[in-house]
């Protein structure tokens, strides 16, 4: 091989590194619609009543209710986004921050299922939220 | 005296330094200090205050601390760079609000947009030089989720004291 093949090829593989890379289209989703206050590892703040997503949001689909909340929660059913990447957003939480607590039977959300429950809003988040968190605590998972 | 304590042990320890000590050891040994001092801010260490991971190799124009400047395109606040941070880092004495206003810039070098982490630094009194307010893509108050109008330092654990705001470029939309 040539000096200047080579040469050239070591710029090429410089190059590759050099751009920066595209974030994943869903994860772009998270970050433009829940990171601003959930944190980029789920993380939440407590200490300002923002809920703890990593390690917990699987949770809620051990419960009655809990599939539902999921979706119908403000901060899912009046963000910006459609029924296709709320959908997928709320899948890709469940499946990267709680895959540990996922039911054995998951099946992920799908479009026309997250359609529907939009249709029906929350009106006691609060109340609701603290009555599925009893039932969770109760199951002892 | 109340402070004998004190001057028996400087005294000691000054003639204990005399006595055994000759100043070339001396020099060596606070060069080796200074040199530690001076490397140990480039160790690849974690530090706490780099909250959000920076992108890496981004192509870069501009001054960061002009309101121009294309990160800054959401902007309404003080630009860090102009008090005593820089646009990725609070300034001495505050500490970064976690909670934030994310939104997207395009860089003029390569056409693609950028999500953009509007971080707030919080506990000092605001900065008040190098004010920036853009506003792209801003909502009003009633969606606050993607209002900057917003004071973010109420989200952090140092509370409502504003200092300044960061542009941190927290990944690359797919184009």
């Amino acid at each position: 091989m040539s000096k200047a093949a080579q040469i050239f090829i070591v710029g090429a593989v410089m190059m590759m590194s050099v751009a920066a890379q595209a974030t994943d289209p869903v994860q772009f989703d998270y970050m433009m619609n829940c990171q601003g206050c959930h944190l980029p590892q789920g993380q939440g703040f407590p200490k300002r009543d923002v809920p703890i997503v990593k390690g917990h949001i699987g949770k809620f689909l051990h419960v009655e209710g809990g599939r539902e909340f999921l979706v119908q929660v403000p901060g899912s059913a009046q963000s910006d986004l459609n029924n296709e990447r709320l959908a997928a957003v709320i899948n890709w939480m469940l499946t990267t921050f709680s895959a540990d607590e996922l039911p054995a039977d998951f099946r992920p959300y799908s479009v026309s299922e997250v359609r529907e429950l939009r249709k029906s809003p929350l009106i006691d988040v609060t109340g609701t939220r603290a009555a599925l968190i009893e039932k969770i605590r109760l199951l002892n998972l | 005296m109340l402070n004998n304590w004190l001057d028996n042990i400087a005294e000691h320890a000054t003639r204990q330094q005399a006595r055994f000590t000759s100043r070339r050891s001396f020099l060596r040994t606070f060069g080796f200090f200074l040199m530690g001092v001076s490397i140990t801010p480039l160790t690849p260490v974690f530090r706490n205050g780099a909250f959000a991971q920076e992108v890496k190799n981004i192509p870069e124009s501009g001054d960061p601390n002009d309101c121009n400047y294309w990160r800054h395109c959401a902007i309404d606040g003080f630009m860090c760079g102009c008090c005593g941070g820089s646009v990725t880092s609070c300034p001495p004495g505050t500490v970064v609000s976690d909670i934030t206003w994310i939104g997207t810039c395009r860089n003029p070098e390569d056409g693609k947009d950028y999500v953009i982490s509007y971080n707030d630094c919080c506990g000092k009194s605001g900065c008040g030089s190098c004010l920036c307010q853009r506003d792209e893509g801003d909502t009003p108050i009633y969606r606050p989720q993607n209002s900057n109008n917003l004071n973010w330092c109420s989200g952090s654990q140092a509370d409502v004291p504003y200092h300044c705001s960061l542009s941190v470029v927290i990944g690359v939309k797919e184009s």
